[in-house]
C-alpha cells in the first residue's frame, strides 16, 4: 500500500519536468535575451556588441516612434471593440439556433483557419483595390459615384484586423452564452423586468466571463499583428509590430528592435492589469 | 359570488405539429391552491407558462382580475413563477436576488431590505443574505426561489414542480410548509406536480391533465373517490379498471359481465341499457378476496359478505404478493388472464400465491367511468372489440413498474407451485 502511495509521488517531477524545460527554453530563455539585446550596443553593420547603453530605450520615446505606438493602441482598441459589436450579436443568436444550425454555423466560423492568414488577407486586396470587387458592387448599385480607394488605407486595415480576430470574440461570447441557463432570463421577466432590463441585468452579467475573455483573446494579438497592416496599409499604416520587424530586418539595430518588443510587451500588460482590475470589480459587485 | 382572480378560455396552443394544449378552461376562485396533475409531456408546464406570460396562446384567453392580459408581456402581469429548477441569478446574492422584483419596481431601499427579511423570515432562511445561489443546498435553493417569488406580492403564485429535485422527507416538510405559507399569505396558488399524494395532500381543487385536455377538475375527495374517466381513476390512487357488459338491470342494482364472473354495481342516473359496455373503477383497498378451498369461504380482506352475495364476484388464482410503504398489495390472475389488485394494511394475509380465489367488493364502492367514451365506442363495433382487450388492468401509482413486477411474477410463480406440491 505504501509503495502504491509513495510511487507517484516520488515521480511526479519527471512529469512535471518536461513542462519546465519548455518553458524555460522556449519563453523564459528568449525574454531574457531579449530583454539583455535591447540594453546592448548596435555594431555599424551587423549585429551587437555587449555594452550596456539605454539609447534603445531613450529613442522610443522620440515622437516619430511614440507616434507609432499611440496608432497602435488605437487600432487594437478599435479593433476590439468592433469585434465587440459584430461578435457579441453573433455569438449570443447562434447560442440560440437549433443543435443543427448551431454546428453549421459554427463550421463556417472555423473555416476560415483552415486557410493561411496572409491567403485571406491577399482575397481582401481584390476586394478593396480601386475597381475591385467592392467598387464594382458599390458602384453598380449607384451607392458611390467614384472608385472608394479603400485599399491601402487605415479602414481597410482595420478591417482586416476585425476579419482575422472576429472568431475569437465570437466563439469565447458563444461558449458563455450556451452554457447559460435561459429560464433565469425567463425568470427575470416573470419577475418584472421588460426584454432590455433582463438583457442588461442578467444575460450581459451572465455572459460578461466570455465577453472578458474575448477582449483579452483579440486585444493581444491585435497589438502585434504586422502583416495586416503591410498588405492592407500598403506602409501608409506603421504599428508597432511593422515597427520591430522592419529595425530587425531593415536597418538591423537589434537592440532597438528588442527595446521595442519589450516596451510593447509592458505597454499590453499593463492594459491586461488594468482592465483586470476594473472588471473583476464589476463582476463582484453584481448590481443592476 | 366568490372573486374570480384568473379565467383560462378555450385556451389552444401548438408548438410545431404537435397540438400541446386543445382547448382548457378554468376559473380559479382568490385564495384557491389549484393543482395541475398529470403525467409529463400532458401540458401543464404550458399552461404555467401561458398563465404567467412566458408563452402566447394560440387561441383563446386569460384574464385575471377579470382583465384581458393574454397579449401582455409576461412583466406586466402581476403573476410570479418558482420554477423548476429553481432559476436563481447566479451572478446574485440571496438578497439581491430576492430583491430583484423591487429594484425594478424602484421600491425605497429601506423598504426593500425591511420586505426582503420579511420574505427571508418566512422561508425560514435568515442569515443567509449574502450567500451565492452555487453555495446553498437544494432546499435552500427552492426557499430562496419562494421568497424571490412572494416578496412582490403576486396575485398569484406559480410553482412548477417546485418540489421535484428534492428528496422524499424533505419533500414532506415542504409540503406542509408551502401549505402554510399558503395559507398565511392568502396567495392562490397554481401548482404542478406528478405526484398524487402531494396533489390531494396540499389541493382545495385538482385538476387531472391527459393529452392537453382537463380530464376532471374537483376536490381532492372528488377525484379521487369519483373520477369521471379511467385515467383519472388509475393516476389518482390505485384503482383497477374492468370493462363488462351490462346483463341484467333491476330497480338498484346493475349485473355486469365478464368472462370471469358477474359483479353487480349500484344502478346510477346513467342512461344505461342492457348489453351496454361499461367500465368500472374499483380501488384496490375496497376490493375483497375470498379463498375458495372445497366449497369453504374465507374472507381475508375487512368488509363482510354475507352468504347471499357469494355467486357473484370474480374467480381468480393469487400471483403476486408484494409489501411497500405499509401496503400489502395481492395480484390476482383472473381466469381470463387480466389481473386486478388488492391491497390492505399490515403484512398479515393468509393468502399464499396460487391461491383461488374469489374478487369481490361492496357494490357502493366501485364508480362508473367513462361515460362519454362509452357512446362514441358504441357506435363503431371494431373499436369496441378492441378496447374490451385490455378489460382488466391491475393499477398501481407507477405503472410502468406494476406491469414489470406482474411480468416478473408469471415467470416465478410455476418454480412456486412446483416447490409447494
Amino acid at each position: 500500500m505504501k509503495n502504491n502511495i509513495h510511487k507517484p509521488k516520488s515521480k511526479i517531477w519527471m512529469t512535471i519536468l518536461p513542462m519546465y524545460l519548455f518553458t524555460i527554453i522556449f519563453i523564459a530563455g528568449p525574454l531574457i535575451y531579449m530583454v539583455a539585446l535591447s540594453f546592448m550596443t548596435k555594431k555599424d553593420v551587423w549585429g551587437v556588441v555587449a555594452q550596456f547603453s539605454t539609447a534603445s530605450y531613450q529613442k522610443i520615446l522620440k515622437p516619430v516612434y511614440m507616434n507609432t505606438f499611440i496608432q497602435s493602441i488605437k487600432l487594437s482598441f478599435a479593433t476590439t471593440i468592433a469585434t465587440l459589436i459584430i461578435g457579441y450579436p453573433f455569438g449570443y443568436f447562434m447560442a440560440k439556433l437549433s443543435e443543427r444550425y448551431k454546428k453549421l454555423v459554427m463550421f463556417l466560423v472555423v473555416v476560415p483557419f483552415w486557410t493561411n492568414a496572409l491567403v485571406r488577407m491577399y482575397g481582401w486586396i481584390i476586394i478593396f483595390r480601386s475597381n475591385g470587387v467592392l467598387d464594382h458592387i458599390l458602384m453598380k448599385s449607384g451607392l458611390t459615384r467614384t472608385p472608394l480607394k479603400l485599399l491601402y488605407s487605415y479602414p481597410a486595415v482595420l478591417i482586416g484586423m476585425v476579419y482575422s480576430l472576429l472568431p475569437f470574440m465570437i466563439l469565447a461570447v458563444f461558449s458563455s452564452t450556451e452554457k447559460m441557463d435561459w429560464s433565469i432570463v425567463e425568470a427575470a421577466r416573470d419577475l418584472g423586468a421588460s426584454r432590455l432590463q433582463a438583457f442588461l441585468t442578467i444575460t450581459l452579467k451572465v455572459t460578461l466571463p466570455g465577453i472578458l475573455s474575448g477582449i483579452i483573446l483579440v486585444f493581444i494579438p491585435s497589438m502585434g499583428l504586422f502583416f495586416i497592416a503591410d498588405i492592407l496599409g500598403g506602409g501608409k499604416v506603421m504599428l508597432v509590430g511593422n515597427l520591430i520587424r522592419d529595425q530587425l530586418f531593415t536597418t538591423r539595430d537589434w537592440p532597438f528592435a528588442a527595446a521595442l518588443s519589450v516596451v510593447l510587451m509592458i505597454v499590453t500588460s499593463l492594459f491586461i492589469w488594468i482592465y483586470r482590475k476594473i472588471t473583476h470589480v464589476k463582476e463582484l459587485e453584481g448590481i443592476l | 359570488m366568490k372573486d374570480i382572480i384568473l379565467e383560462i378560455e378555450h385556451i389552444e396552443k401548438s408548438f410545431g405539429d404537435t397540438q400541446v394544449l386543445k382547448g382548457i378552461n378554468l376559473s380559479i376562485e382568490k385564495g384557491e391552491f389549484i393543482t395541475l396533475l398529470g403525467a409529463s409531456g400532458c401540458g401543464k408546464t404550458t399552461t404555467l407558462r401561458i398563465i404567467s406570460g412566458l408563452e402566447t396562446p394560440d387561441k383563446g384567453s386569460i384574464k385575471l382580475n377579470g382583465i384581458d392580459v393574454t397579449k401582455d408581456e409576461p412583466n406586466k402581469r402581476n403573476v410570479n413563477t418558482v420554477f423548476q429548477n429553481y432559476a436563481l441569478f447566479p451572478h446574485m446574492n440571496v438578497e439581491t436576488n430576492i430583491a430583484y422584483s423591487l429594484k425594478l419596481k424602484k421600491v425605497e431601499k429601506n423598504q426593500i431590505k425591511q420586505r426582503v427579511a420579511e420574505a427571508l423570515q418566512l422561508v425560514q432562511l435568515i442569515g443567509f443574505e449574502k450567500r451565492m445561489p452555487s453555495e446553498l443546498s437544494g432546499g435552500q435553493k427552492q426557499r430562496v426561489a419562494i421568497a424571490r417569488a412572494i416578496v412582490n406580492n403576486p396575485d398569484i403564485l406559480l410553482l412548477d414542480e417546485p418540489l421535484g429535485a428534492l428528496d422524499l422527507q424533505l419533500r414532506r416538510q415542504m409540503q406542509i410548509e408551502l401549505k402554510n405559507l399558503q395559507k398565511e399569505l392568502g396567495i392562490t396558488f397554481i401548482y404542478i406536480t406528478h405526484d398524487q399524494e402531494e396533489a390531494i395532500n396540499m389541493s382545495d381543487r385538482i385538476v387531472v391533465m391527459k393529452d392537453g385536455r382537463f380530464e376532471q377538475v374537483g376536490t381532492p375527495h372528488e377525484v379521487y373517490d369519483l373520477p369521471k374517466t379511467s385515467y383519472v381513476a388509475r393516476f389518482v390512487g390505485t384503482a383497477n379498471i374492468i370493462r363488462g357488459q351490462i346483463e341484467t338491470m333491476e330497480k338498484e342494482t346493475i349485473t355486469v359481465h365478464m368472462k370471469s364472473g358477474n359483479v353487480q354495481v349500484k344502478r346510477t342516473d346513467s342512461p344505461l341499457q342492457i348489453h351496454d359496455e361499461v367500465t368500472i373503477a374499483i380501488r384496490s383497498e375496497n376490493i375483497n378476496l375470498i379463498e375458495e378451498n372445497d366449497g369453504e369461504k374465507i374472507q381475508i380482506v375487512e368488509g363482510k359478505v354475507s352468504k347471499d352475495e357469494e355467486p357473484l364476484g370474480l374467480t381468480g388464482i393469487v400471483k403476486e404478493k408484494n409489501f411497500a410503504a405499509g401496503l400489502l398489495r395481492i395480484n390476482v390472475e383472473l381466469i381470463d388472464g387480466k389481473e386486478i389488485t388488492a391491497s390492505r394494511h399490515g403484512i398479515d394475509s393468509t393468502l399464499e400465491v396460487g391461491d383461488r380465489v374469489r374478487v369481490s367488493w361492496k357494490p357502493e364502492t366501485y364508480v362508473l367511468v367513462d361515460m362519454v367514451d362509452k357512446y362514441t365506442k358504441n357506435s363503431n363495433s371494431s373499436i369496441l372489440q378492441n378496447t374490451l382487450e385490455p378489460s382488466l388492468i391491475s393499477m398501481s401509482p407507477d405503472v410502468t413498474d406494476g406491469t414489470k413486477s406482474t411480468k416478473c411474477s408469471l415467470t416465478d410463480i410455476p418454480a412456486i407451485d412446483d416447490g409447494k406440491e
